[in-house]
Parts: structure tokens; C-alpha cells; sequence
């Protein structure tokens, strides 16, 4: 994707290297400019108007990774262990820290790579689920899959 | 231009610093620093002149001016620390609570940071500095809704 002149990349060296180790540059590429139009929960399921987060019934701000999994099972999502393409099939795969928070997902492609929005940052398109895991972002932790329509 | 003219025999005489030439104060003036009205006062033994008037922005502008570097600081470094993140959970972090605890003066700084993205996250921290929240609970998700909110809000508050 080729940006505007003079275009100020959040997702840099410097960031890279502070946030995500195992992201290389030849490893993903970007495919959007920066925005706070949506976040990974929207681009997910392929939203670009909204930032989806929970709060709890005090108006708490909820990031646990239960009430994730419940948002995408009542939109149809299952849990499944095939992480690979298939026809006809929508796959998404999130991501936890080690206190069962949500940090992260990203969404499967036809070409067997994964789409991410990098909260306010760019999106790009990655190689592996791996290559945004540890520090950050936390482990991918489980796959979720739903029909297409 | 003339300032307000304040009988001088209330302040004490001293010799007039000499920052204040540089904004047309004669050298011969006095200045003296007024508790009440928090404002520099030069003056020469005729009259108050327009330095006055001069000082008193000039002191003013310098605390904004600081209140401004250290928010616009700490903006920059909460943003590279928590610009990837997508919940507002893990937006707050020390950075965040430091820009929180300059208070008040910060929030001119705030509303002009909505704009620029990732702005909306300042939400809870305007809520929790200004005590008050123009966003409704259904808005909360669109970040272009908590912008608009709190912009109006600043222009109703002569703010922005």
C-alpha cells in the first residue's frame, strides 16, 4: 500500500521493537493509513465505524476474555482447533495476557494470511498469528469460526 | 493602548526588572507583583503605563505555556505506549493518571487533543477532571460521537 507523502507510520521500528518482538518487516505489511474509526474487535468482523468494547452493568470498562467469546458466539461464532482456511468460512483468532484479558484479535484471509488493526495504528496483513504475540499482545489463545451467510 | 490606572502609592517601589523592557516599560519604572490580582504592575512615577496591561498577559501566557509542554510530553508517550491497544482498559496507564493530575488547566488541551486520533480516549479522563459527561451510554462505542460530545461541551464551557 503506498501512503501519502510525508505519512508518519505508528507502527514503526521504534514501536516494533517496543511492542511486538516477533514482528519482523518482512513479515506483514500495511494496509491502511492510521485511524480510531474502529478497532480490532470491529475490523474483525469487518466494521470500519465503530469501537467495540464492553463495559460491565457499573459502566466498568470489561476486557475479560469471557465476554469476548460471549460477543462472537451470539454472532454466531464457535470455537473450533483449525486455524487454516476453508471456503465459506469466517475465522478469527484472539489473543490473551496471562490475567484471561482480551488484548487482540485478527481475522483469517483467503490467502491463509491474518488481517489485524494495531488499535489506533495501521492495519496490516501478517504472516502468522505468532509474529504479534508475546509482550503486547499476549498468546493467540483460542480460533473461532462462523459460516458465511 | 492604556491599562487600568491603580494608585500607585498601594505597591512598594522597587527597581524594575529588566525583562520588562523588552515590552516597551520605560527603564526608569517600578515594578511591583500585585497578590490580589496575581498580575506584574510596572509603573512610572507619572502614571501606570500600558506595560501593565503587557505583563499581566505576558506572566499568564508563560504558566499555559507550561501546563501545554508537559501535557503535549506526555500525550506523545502515552500514545507510543498505548496507541495499539483497543480497549480503553489498557489505554490508561501511568502516563494517562500523570496527564489526569494537571488537573483543571489541562482541559483546554484535552478538547484540541480529541481531534487527533486516538482523542477520543480522553473521555475518562475529562470525565473524571471536569467532573461532568456530555456522552450518552450508547454513543460510548463511536469515537467520532465522543469527539463531537465533548467539542460542544468546550464550546459551551468557552474552552475551545
Amino acid at each position: 500500500m503506498i501512503f501519502q507523502p510525508g505519512y508518519i507510520y505508528s507502527l514503526n521500528e521504534h514501536s516494533i521493537k517496543k511492542h511486538f518482538p516477533n514482528l519482523t518487516f518482512e513479515s506483514f505489511k500495511y494496509t491502511s493509513e492510521k485511524t480510531d474509526d474502529y478497532n480490532c474487535a470491529a475490523w474483525s468482523i469487518e466494521i470500519e465505524d465503530e469501537w467495540i468494547q464492553f463495559r460491565d452493568p457499573k459502566g466498568m470498562l470489561d476486557v475479560s476474555i469471557t465476554t469476548y467469546i460471549n460477543y462472537f458466539t451470539n454472532l454466531g461464532f464457535s470455537i473450533t482447533n483449525d486455524k487454516n482456511f476453508e471456503e465459506g468460512v469466517k475465522k478469527i483468532a484472539i489473543y490473551k495476557n496471562e490475567q484471561d484479558e482480551f488484548k487482540h484479535v485478527a481475522r483469517l484471509m483467503s490467502n491463509g494470511k491474518w488481517t489485524s488493526k494495531i488499535g489506533d495504528w495501521e492495519d496490516i496483513e501478517h504472516d502468522t498469528l505468532e509474529v504479534l504475540a508475546d509482550r503486547s499482545y499476549g498468546k493467540p489463545c483460542l480460533i473461532m469460526e462462523k459460516r458465511k451467510d | 493602548m492604556k491599562g487600568n490606572i491603580i494608585h500607585k502609592d498601594s505597591y512598594n517601589k522597587k527597581e524594575c526588572n529588566t525583562s520588562y523592557k523588552k515590552e516597551g516599560v520605560p527603564s526608569h519604572a517600578y515594578d511591583s507583583f500585585n497578590k490580589e490580582k496575581n498580575i506584574y504592575i510596572a509603573y512610572t512615577d507619572d502614571e501606570i503605563s500600558v506595560s501593565y496591561w503587557l505583563i499581566e498577559r505576558k506572566s499568564i501566557k508563560r504558566e499555559i505555556s507550561r501546563i501545554e509542554q508537559q501535557f503535549n510530553e506526555l500525550a506523545n508517550k502515552w500514545r507510543e505506549e498505548t496507541g495499539l491497544f483497543s480497549t480503553s482498559f489498557h489505554k490508561i496507564n501511568d502516563s494517562y493518571l500523570e496527564v489526569i493530575s494537571l488537573g483543571k488547566e489541562v482541559v483546554p488541551f484535552l478538547l484540541r487533543d480529541l481531534q487527533n486520533i486516538g482523542g477520543a480516549n480522553w473521555h475518562t479522563a475529562l470525565k473524571i477532571i471536569t467532573k461532568e459527561n456530555p456522552i450518552s451510554e450508547q454513543d460510548l462505542n463511536s469515537t467520532k460521537k465522543i469527539k463531537e460530545g465533548w467539542t460542544a461541551w468546550g464550546r459551551k464551557n468557552n474552552l475551545i
